[in-house]
Parts: C-alpha cells; sequence; structure tokens
C-alpha cells in the first residue's frame, strides 16, 4: 500500500502550496488529485487570477497583505513564470450615493494597514484613460494586482515534486479508512493510501468527500461562476478593475486579451466536475464590460467557461 | 533536402495568435508532464487566440504523439464557447433575447451555431434567467 506522513487530496492552488511548503520543510508528501490539475471547471483551473487584497472581509485583510509578500519572490522560489504582475486594482463607482461606503471602506482598510486611497474625478481620469466617464470614483490600492491561476497552481505542483512529494494524477479519493475516530488513509482509484495526517483540499468537493467519512462541513456549499477572455488587444490597462454593483472584474492579461469575471453564475453538476454556461449571463457581462471601458465594444470574446468554486455558506 | 515535416524546431511559431513557439509546447509534455491538448494549452496558451486552435491544435496533438505516445494525443479537444467570436457590444445587445422562453432563442450569433438565416435553435442552456452576479469579485 501507497503510504506517507501526510496525504494532500485534490491539487488546485490549495493543495498544491501545502503540499509545497510541506515537502519543502522536509515532511513526506503524498498529493492525490482526481484529474491532473489545473483541471477543467476546478476553481484553480478556471480563476479569475486577481490577487487581491482590498474588498475583502476583515479577519481576511492582515493574511492579504502578508501574502503579497510572498507573491514577490514566489516565481523565483518556485522555478516558474506565474506571470505575477503588481499593478494595482480599482473598484470603480459611478452613483454618488456609493460614495459614503466607498470612503468607510477604504478609512477601514487604512486601519488595517492597506495602502489603498479614494480616486476622483480628473486624477481617476488620469490614471484610468479607458474608463467611461460615467464612473466618478474609485478606491486604487497599488500593490493589488494579477497572476497565471493555472500556471501558478502547476508550478506549485512541480516544486512540490521537487521536494520530492509523491503526486498521484488520476486517483479519484472516494471515502476514508478509519482506525476507531481517527483518519488513517484514503480509498482511492488507485488503491488504498495509508497516511498519518490527512489534507482535504478538494474544492468544491471537499464537503462530499468529508460527508463519506462521516465529517460534516456544514459551512461549504458550491457555486458555479462563469468567465470570460476576449482576442488579444494592444495593451490599455494594467489595472484590475471592479465595478461596485454591476458584477464585473476586469484585466487585461499578458497575452493582450482582456479577462472578464464578477461572478456571473452558471450551471453545472459538481460530481462530475461539469458546467454550462448561461447565455443570458454572458450577454450581461458582455454589455457590463463595455459600458466599463467603451473602447472593447468591437473586440470579441474568444472563450467563456464556467468554474465551481466552493463558499462558506455565510460567505 | 526539405526537412520532414514532423520536425518541429524550437524556433519555429506554432501557434500563430498567441505567439507560442514549438519548442515550448514540446517543453510543456516533455519537462512539465502535460499529457492532452486540453493541458497543454491550458500551460503554454497554444490554441487560446482568435482562431479558436483550429490552426495550431492539431500540432499540438501531432508533437504530444510524438512524445507522450497515441493515448495523450487521443484526449479530445475541450472546447469553450462561443465557437465563433462574437464583438462584446453584439454580444451585450443580445441580453434581452437570452431571457425569451425555450426555443425562441437565435442562438446562432453565441454559440456559432448555424441554424438557417434567422433560424431559432434550441439549446438546454438558453432557457436560465440570466441570475444576477455575486457580490464577490476577483
Ligand atoms: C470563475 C472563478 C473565478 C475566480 N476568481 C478569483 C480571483 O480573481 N482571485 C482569487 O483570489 N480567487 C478567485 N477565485 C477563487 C479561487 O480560484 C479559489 O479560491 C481557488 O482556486 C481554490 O483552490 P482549491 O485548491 O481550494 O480548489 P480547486 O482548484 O477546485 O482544487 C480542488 C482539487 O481537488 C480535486 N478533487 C476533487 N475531488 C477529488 C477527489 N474525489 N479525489 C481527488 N481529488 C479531487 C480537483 O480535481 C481539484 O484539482 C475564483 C474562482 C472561480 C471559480
Amino acid at each position: 500500500m501507497r503510504s506517507a506522513d501526510v496525504l494532500v487530496v485534490g491539487a488546485g492552488v490549495i493543495g498544491a502550496s501545502i503540499a509545497y511548503n510541506l515537502a519543502r520543510d522536509g515532511a513526506d508528501v503524498l498529493l492525490a488529485d482526481r484529474a491532473q490539475p489545473p483541471a477543467g471547471s476546478t476553481a484553480s483551473g478556471s480563476s479569475a487570477g486577481g490577487v487581491r487584497q482590498q474588498g475583502r472581509v476583515a479577519p481576511e485583510i492582515p493574511l492579504a497583505i502578508e501574502s503579497i509578500a510572498m507573491w514577490a519572490g514566489l516565481a523565483d522560489e518556485l522555478g516558474m513564470d506565474i506571470h505575477y504582475h503588481c499593478h494595482g486594482m480599482t473598484f470603480c463607482v459611478d452613483d454618488p450615493r456609493l460614495l459614503p461606503a466607498l470612503h468607510a471602506r477604504v478609512a477601514r482598510e487604512r486601519a488595517a494597514g492597506l495602502e489603498i486611497r479614494v480616486v476622483e474625478a480628473d486624477a481617476l481620469r488620469r490614471m484610468l484613460p479607458c474608463v467611461s466617464p460615467r464612473i466618478v470614483a474609485g478606491s486604487y490600492c497599488p500593490t493589488d494586482g494579477h497572476a497565471d491561476p493555472m500556471r501558478t497552481t502547476r508550478a506549485f505542483s512541480l516544486a512540490a515534486e521537487r521536494h520530492r512529494a509523491r503526486v498521484l494524477w488520476d486517483c479519484d479519493v472516494r471515502g476514508f479508512r478509519r482506525d476507531g475516530d481517527r483518519i488513517t488513509g484514503a480509498e482511492a482509484s488507485a488503491g488504498p493510501l495509508a497516511c498519518r495526517t490527512l489534507v482535504l483540499t478538494a474544492g468544491a468537493a471537499t464537503h462530499r468527500i468529508a460527508a463519506r467519512g462521516s465529517v460534516a462541513l456544514p459551512m461549504l456549499r458550491e457555486g458555479f461562476l462563469q468567465m470570460m477572455v476576449t482576442a488579444p488587444c494592444p495593451p490599455m490597462l494594467r489595472q484590475v478593475l471592479a465595478w461596485v454593483g454591476h458584477g464585473i472584474s476586469l484585466k487585461q492579461a499578458p497575452s493582450g486579451g482582456f479577462v472578464i469575471g464578477g461572478g456571473w453564475p452558471g450551471r453545472g453538476d459538481v460530481d462530475r466536475y461539469e458546467t454550462h454556461l448561461i447565455p443570458g449571463a454572458m450577454a450581461k457581462s458582455a454589455g457590463t464590460t463595455v459600458n466599463l471601458v467603451p473602447a472593447l465594444a468591437g473586440v470579441p470574446v474568444v472563450r467563456a467557461w464556467i468554474g465551481i468554486e466552493s463558499y462558506a455558506r455565510d460567505e | 533536402m526539405t526537412k520532414p515535416d514532423r520536425e518541429q524546431p524550437e524556433d519555429l511559431v506554432l501557434c500563430r495568435c498567441e505567439g507560442v513557439m514549438a519548442g515550448t509546447v514540446e517543453d510543456a509534455v516533455a519537462r512539465l508532464g502535460c499529457r492532452s491538448v486540453n493541458e497543454v494549452k491550458k500551460i503554454t496558451r497554444a490554441g487560446m487566440g482568435p482562431c479558436l486552435g483550429t490552426v495550431c491544435l492539431h500540432l499540438v496533438q501531432r508533437a504530444l504523439a510524438d512524445l507522450a505516445g497515441p493515448e495523450a494525443a487521443a484526449v479530445p479537444h475541450r472546447v469553450r464557447p462561443p465557437v465563433r467570436a462574437v464583438p462584446l457590444a453584439r454580444l451585450g445587445a443580445l441580453a434581452e433575447h437570452l431571457a425569451e422562453p425555450a426555443g425562441t432563442v437565435n442562438a446562432d450569433v453565441v454559440w456559432g451555431v448555424s441554424a438557417g438565416a434567422r433560424g431559432t435553435v434550441t439549446l438546454d442552456a438558453t432557457n436560465e434567467d440570466e441570475g444576477t452576479p455575486r457580490r464577490e469579485v476577483g
């Protein structure tokens, strides 16, 4: 039977980075995934790739600030270009009634130690000439940015392997092995796996797998989120943009394509990682994009997809 | 003497839309362990450009066959909609039509499905309410 000190189930960005960090520190790690990540429809294989500190719930802000210091050296550390770009992010506001809330959030996040400020009217237009004149203000955090989620995820598992972690792709974990109330391993398509510690990082499948071991994780549920990307354009946007109340995140990838997210829904089946786009949601998302950056009106969408994310029930 | 065309020198551009070199694709298969056209696409961007992979993905498949064997080359390409590139403004203008009830949506613009001049197409995904975006953004 294959065995390891630590069995990590799920090699998305979370499991792969945990496996890497443990292996680097000398642990004997086995990393197993039902596919070869970044697999289709998993969160890490479909993410918008925003590396964002602002706009998070209060307890996350210090963690997010600390993680930016790690991102800066990550490509070198992992030995792979993960296309990390730290050129800032602005949450845009078009409705003057939302300004008090914008100022209040910025004040809260500054107090938590984040470098962020409100940028208004002319200054905003100078900073972001491509943005529609309907935008009256924004919150600008210069240390937010974006990275390529698929390269980042792969970089972590490759680096884990270099530190002697063993990986098992196409290994579907179906349940747990137990000794009394201790979990001693997993039952998987590749056969039984023994471990002293099991780390369950299976994204949207996490609570389902946990339930098979009679471990209830009632705080989790899944969401199907839509993404689109356009044909490459000349460089015109270095920052990441969001638009408060309109459901959009927008960035220009190094390849020149605009990556459009923002949480429009899709449909699907978590167990099979099968997803379906909702054309009406694609249309709404496209319209929102043009309203925010009018110059993109004639730019074609070349690809759309859905990713499955898991949430705490209270988000 | 002409080279046999199976040989893809490293400095050959394999995906013209995204400017991906043949050597980059070979590296993704040989060193990074990609085992399907979908994995190569995600890591190298080959096939992600405006032509939607129609020009280059068979070359990726050939590299897979050479370097990883026929099984890897046989994994089908997971095609992402839209089948044809659609300008953002045109897609956005469809919002009102796409909320229409079953079977009445002219889906050819979105999906590249041609159903005659302005035919109506029934697709299982067209009849949903477009929903509302979630609060969180990337
Ligand atoms: C569309 C979308 C856009 C997003 N945009 C952003 C963004 O801009 N910025 C940001 O910070 N975050 C974003 N997120 C969130 C972010 O992508 C996720 O938080 C992150 O990728 C979660 O990683 P994970 O490893 O927990 O899960 P996943 O990436 O889902 O990984 C879970 C892994 O477990 C494996 N697995 C599942 N079941 C089994 C099983 N039975 N046996 C073995 N393995 C199994 C899967 O194959 C998968 O590889 C976005 C998410 C989505 C869906």
